[in-house]
């Protein structure tokens, strides 16, 4: 039988290196918590090098931090029995395995308590220079672990974290571990505490009270290191009271009369607010804008387009996206120039369906296209084009109520019912849908066409 | 409208008597959260503050919120009507209004007693929606640029402020916001007239583009809001179902890449307009919303399977919705622990992604029987319905659904609120 007296981790791996690399069973080995630390019989000095995983080594080094007897007894088992089933911690249902996942995580929310809880109060020495001391009592040996957040955060004040079990303190830049001063010795109020209990106050909702949800967050244990705790009772008092007060006060009647207005409003279709407050069909609920036509008001070639695409949708202008650089360079190529055009949309919202964490575009139903004609025919009778140019089946649909494919409908001769002429072309993106051995022929066609409508409009 | 109401401003105001005011005006904002951020810290020689990437929660109020960051209005002035907030021109509250240096100071002042995280600096609409926004900005600027602050910033974005102020917000901030506030189009028109859901959207659609700019730009392109945006709906203002809430949310989600959406339990304000209901907050019903949110958002459940947890499209308070969602396909069920893949996994009530990722990563090296789950964290009361194990088998698999959600009620609940 063995035995050995420890205090912290690195004393604890001190020992236990020379032991695991002699096998020596974890039943064979006592450990103690102890202010000093007594090293083993020589005889068993280290020999073959360890090998512990980096994932082990965490583990075990919070584990150092718990307070409990037991906890060295655990480590040295752990990593026995880990260096002869290498994979040993991926059993979360092992016992052994379980009750160290328990504590680390314990150990863990201890050091994320003591960065939210530590209350710093500010002092100023008398050569005038300003300082900050907190008191803060926890229930693990975690100032260690947990203070190096402190440094982060705060490297350019000087600070003191004091535990009844040590003390860190920062000075120009460097932490050092000292004894704990004597408590009464630190400040003992700071100006801007009632300040911050006039925020606390005033920023809990007592129409919400609920004192078993802050208690599971922040225990009772830590409310006497903290300056806004003096507000709970009264707080849970007005809580009461207003909750009280709402069960004596009847629900209102204009209430109902609210209720129903809405219901009513909710009811009655609104063309009043123009495209973007359109209810003829129900795409816009999902979308962010509606997106109208853009461009030259008496031009005399209008392009209609399918529907707005996600980027189209975002940033409220037609044909902005992928779509729209082919569109671009097609118009170039044409010899066409966009200001001199009008530009526009069969459908003024964006459909689409969720694909992964896209949004996929949807081709609208012919419904959809019938409702939206309304706003489509104001753009035609408002900018009078002498040539339509219809991207695509679903503006072909909508301009001229046809269903044929693009490939035939490229060959006809369509009058607009506003006597304008349509010239049916592929949408540009179909070219970017398009097998590659085929987009070059569709890109082809679509300047073809565009070109085609800048010679009917001259 | 009342225009001139920064004349209404009492110079001698104190400090104190800000803060009180503009927090209070603040508190019905549910958001609250410091995570997200990219991890910094301050250098030697200049600066104060860091970021874990976490978000730490720096005390509890008795209405059991957290209080992570300073959360005020710059002003409770506002221009706007919306009949559900306290801030409302036509409501008699006390007025107040902070200068930019006093926010700042008040800012570094707590941060440097580790009282909180950072700032969330919202506010009324005052002037225009360009004049409120320079002063958001002017405050994280300051903070940013003149005192080196690291710590966490949040702030709301005022939707229809020109994209220039949005771009400073964003280099400025960790997160923006724009509250929604209620889930239908009808709705807003009714209790908040004269705001546009449209402008919001565009809002939140100018800050996704920016944040795609910056993901597509990498390290090159200028920060933008590294902690995203949120948004937050109000529920039981209006009759919107919970239906219609999850659906928005969905679009929300998937339209502007929200990081998250903040459901908050209308409350009752003082010198409320009689629209609005006098009642306890639907603290529940809120507390159902983020079960199903989650769902969608962790559990790869789809808005139409939630539907299937919404008969007559609203959630059943006594009963979580992934339960309820469980109780209407059964013929699923029982899933076998050692077997069943990840996605069904996370479809049984009881097992949440942590358990399931310790069964997944422990049934490589056993069988796992019933005890097994026990020490692995699943909720049996409400798993052991819908599981079997190498020794186990529920019994009551001929039971009814009705039955079954009878005796998981009677069962004591767990209840977390938010």
């Amino acid at each position: 039988m063995y035995s050995a007296c420890v205090q912290g981790f690195t004393q604890w791996r001190d020992v236990a290196r020379p032991l695991l690399s002699a096998g020596i069973a974890p039943e064979e080995m006592e450990w103690r918590l102890g202010q000093h630390f007594e090293p083993l019989a020589p005889s068993i000095a280290a020999s073959a090098a360890l090998r512990l995983s980096r994932q082990l080594m965490e583990l075990l080094e919070a584990l150092s931090c718990y307070r409990h007897d037991g906890r060295w007894d655990l480590m040295y088992r752990l990593a026995w029995r880990s260096l002869r089933q290498p994979r040993l911690l991926e059993d979360a249902a092992d016992p052994d395995v379980h009750r160290a996942v328990q504590m680390e995580s314990a150990v863990n929310r201890e050091v994320h308590k003591m960065h939210a809880f530590v209350r710093f109060r500010e002092m100023t020495d008398e050569h005038g220079e300003t300082k900050y001391f907190a008191w803060f009592e926890p229930t693990h040996d975690i100032l260690r672990r947990g203070v190096g957040f402190f440094c982060k955060r705060f490297p350019n004040m000087e600070w003191m974290i004091a535990t009844p079990g040590g003390t860190a303190l920062w000075q120009n830049g460097e932490l050092q571990f000292v004894e704990t001063p004597d408590k009464s010795t630190l400040p003992k109020a700071d100006a801007h505490e009632g300040l911050w209990r006039t925020y606390y106050r005033n920023i809990c909702n007592v129409s919400r009270i609920n004192p078993p949800a802050m208690r599971r967050e922040m225990p009772q244990r830590y409310w006497r290191n903290l300056p806004e705790s003096v507000e709970i009772q009264t707080l849970l008092r007005d809580g009461q009271a207003s909750f009280a007060q709402r069960q004596r006060e009847a629900m209102d009647l204009e209430l109902a009369k609210a209720r129903a207005m809405q219901r009513a409003l909710a009811d009655l279709p609104d063309h009043s607010g123009g495209p973007s407050a359109c209810r003829r069909c129900d795409i816009w609920r999902h979308a962010t804008q509606a997106v109208l036509g853009e461009g030259s008001t008496s031009a005399t070639i209008m392009l209609v387009g399918e529907q707005p695409g996600d980027e189209e949708d975002l940033r409220g202008r037609p044909f902005v996206g992928p779509a729209g650089r082919v569109l671009d360079s097609a118009l170039k190529t044409a010899g066409l120039e966009r200001s001199e055009l009008y530009i526009t949309n069969a459908v003024k919202h964006f459909k689409w369906q969720p694909r992964g964490k896209r949004r996929l575009h949807k081709r609208p139903d012919a419904s959809e296209v019938a409702a939206c004609n309304h706003w489509l025919d104001a753009e035609v009778s408002q900018v009078k084009p002498r040539i339509i140019v219809a991207l695509g089946a679903s503006a072909l649909r909508a301009l001229a109520g046809l269903t044929d494919s693009i490939e035939s409908a490229r060959q006809l001769q369509i009058p607009h019912a506003s006597g304008a002429q349509i010239v049916c072309t592929y949408h540009p993106s179909a070219i970017l849908r398009a097998d590659p051995s085929n987009a070059g022929q569709l890109s082809s066609h679509l300047v073809d066409d565009l070109r085609r409508a800048r010679e009917l409009a001259a | 409208m009342r225009h001139g109401c920064e004349l209404y401003i009492q110079p001698d105001m104190d400090l104190e008597t800000k803060l009180a005011i503009l927090a209070d005006a603040a508190k019905y904002d549910a958001s609250c959260a410091s995570s997200g951020a990219p991890k910094r810290s301050a250098a030697p020689g200049k600066g104060m503050g860091s970021t874990t990437g976490m978000g730490i929660c720096h005390s509890y109020t008795p209405d059991g919120r957290c209080v992570s960051l300073l959360k005020i209005l710059l002003t409770n002035f506002c221009l706007y009507d919306c009949l559900y907030c306290i801030n409302r021109r036509s409501s008699d509250i006390p007025r107040a209004r902070f200068s930019v240096p006093e926010v700042v100071d008040l800012t570094l002042s707590f941060y440097r007693r580790n009282y909180i995280e950072g700032l969330f600096l919202s506010s009324g609409i005052i002037r225009n929606a360009d004049y409120t926004m320079e002063q958001l900005v002017a405050v994280a600027r300051t903070l940013r640029e003149v005192h080196e602050f690291r710590g966490y910033i949040h702030l709301k974005t005022i939707p229809e402020a020109s994209p220039e102020l949005v771009e400073a917000a964003g280099r400025y901030a960790d997160r923006l916001s724009v509250n929604i506030e209620l889930p239908t189009r009808e709705a807003l028109t009714t209790l908040a007239p004269e705001k546009s859901d449209v402008s919001i959207k565009r809002a939140m659609g100018e800050i996704r583009l920016k944040l795609d700019e910056k993901a597509d730009g990498g390290a090159k392109a200028p920060r933008f809001s590294p902690a995203g945006q949120s948004t937050q709906l109000i529920v039981g203002a209006d009759e919107s179902s919970d239906a219609s809430i999850i659906e928005t949310a969905d679009t929300l989600y998937r339209s502007y890449k929200l990081r998250r959406i903040y459901y908050s339990a209308f409350s009752p304000i003082q010198r409320a307009s009689a629209r609005l209901p006098n009642r306890a907050p639907p603290l529940m019903r809120e507390h159902r919303l983020y079960q199903a949110d989650w769902l969608m958002r962790y559990y790869e459940f789809s808005v139409g399977e939630l539907a299937q947890a919404m008969p007559g499209g609203k959630l059943d308070l006594s009963v979580d919705p992934k339960t309820t969602w469980a109780l209407a396909n059964r013929q699923q069920f029982p899933v076998d622990v050692n077997t069943a893949d990840r996605h069904l996994l996370l479809r049984v009530p009881g097992l949440g992604v942590r358990v399931v990722d310790r069964i997944i990563s422990s049934r490589r090296h056993r069988k796992l029987r019933y005890e097994d789950l026990k020490t692995l964290g699943a909720t049996l009361k409400r798993a052991r319905h819908f599981i079997c194990t190498a020794d186990y088998r529920p019994r009551q698999s001929d039971r009814s659904s009705d039955g079954l959600r009878g005796a998981l009620i009677g069962a004591p609940e767990q209840q977390s609120l938010f």
